[in-house]
């Protein structure tokens, strides 16, 4: 005789946790700015990331390399003294 | 054959660039992943930006979507992450201005998520959820309230399944201990 498998589903905190829950009060966006959100995501749909965010990454990338650069120089005119 | 489900049919709707697919997601999930941020930050404002931004994201990802995408899962997983940052620099902010976090609620003024509570009982379960520390409270939210498996927690928060477990059973026992006679 094989032992009965787990039963899937939920453990008793997690059932007891969904019996609190139940208990709180429900939360909603006001539909004017459910709207308002959903308008302004919705012109972006399948536009990609924005450029911004490319240009940024690339700029930021830049200043490190340029700040570990002039590390390197001046760790290097240091150790030639 | 399997009858797809309108999940897979909003995730090629979104793949193809769809508008109409997004709409049906936002409905499907605004109210969730809402309750999940506004119960994370304790500001309704700050949830509205948070929630603006998952959907940003969604919409700005949904040509790049796997086929087989989870847009539950996705979605919490994103709007994890925005309430990671954003708690960061909150800290960083209560740090340089010497002060204590700003998200969590002072004194015994009502906050808006308690304006909510018609009861006495819906009171004190509000403050009790409220009073979890993060990690807690936001594995009783994903679990309790969302009623995702401690698996699929565990992957959106990028952790361990038995980690999920353990605070679920450390969140529960807080919330008895805050509950009290309220129970």
């Amino acid at each position: 005789m094989t032992d009965k498998p787990e039963k899937p589903g939920r453990d008793d905190d997690a059932m007891k946790l969904a019996d609190l829950a139940r208990g709180l009060p429900r939360t909603d966006l006001d539909p004017a700015t459910a709207e308002r959100i959903a308008s302004l995501a919705r012109r972006d749909v399948g536009l990609g990331p924005p450029k911004r965010r490319t240009i940024e990454a690339v700029l930021v990338a830049m200043l490190v390399l340029a700040t570990l650069g002039w590390v390197t120089v001046k760790i290097c005119e240091m150790l030639g003294h | 054959m399997e009858a797809l489900s309108p999940e897979s049919d909003w995730v090629a709707g979104l793949r193809r660039g769809e508008p109409g697919a997004f709409d049906a997601v936002f409905a499907a999930y605004r109210r969730r992943i809402y309750g999940y941020l506004v119960r994370m930050t304790r500001r309704r404002d700050v949830a509205e930006d948070l929630l603006q931004e998952t959907f940003l994201r969604l919409a700005q990802h949904a040509k790049r979507l796997a086929g087989d995408t989870k847009l539950g899962a996705w979605l919490f997983t994103v709007a994890h992450r925005l309430v990671q940052s954003w708690g960061r620099a909150q800290a960083v902010r209560a740090a340089l201005a010497g002060d204590l976090p700003a998200h969590e609620p002072a004194g015994s003024e009502r906050s808006p998520l308690e304006a909510l509570a018609d009861t006495q009982t819906q009171l004190a379960l509000e403050r009790a959820f409220a009073a979890l520390a993060p990690a807690y409270r936001e594995v009783a939210l994903l679990v309790g309230i969302e009623g995702l498996q401690p698996v699929e927690v565990a992957e959106i928060l990028g952790i361990r399944p038995d980690a999920v477990r353990q605070r679920l059973a450390r969140a529960r026992a807080q919330l008895a201990e805050h509950l009290g006679d309220h129970r």
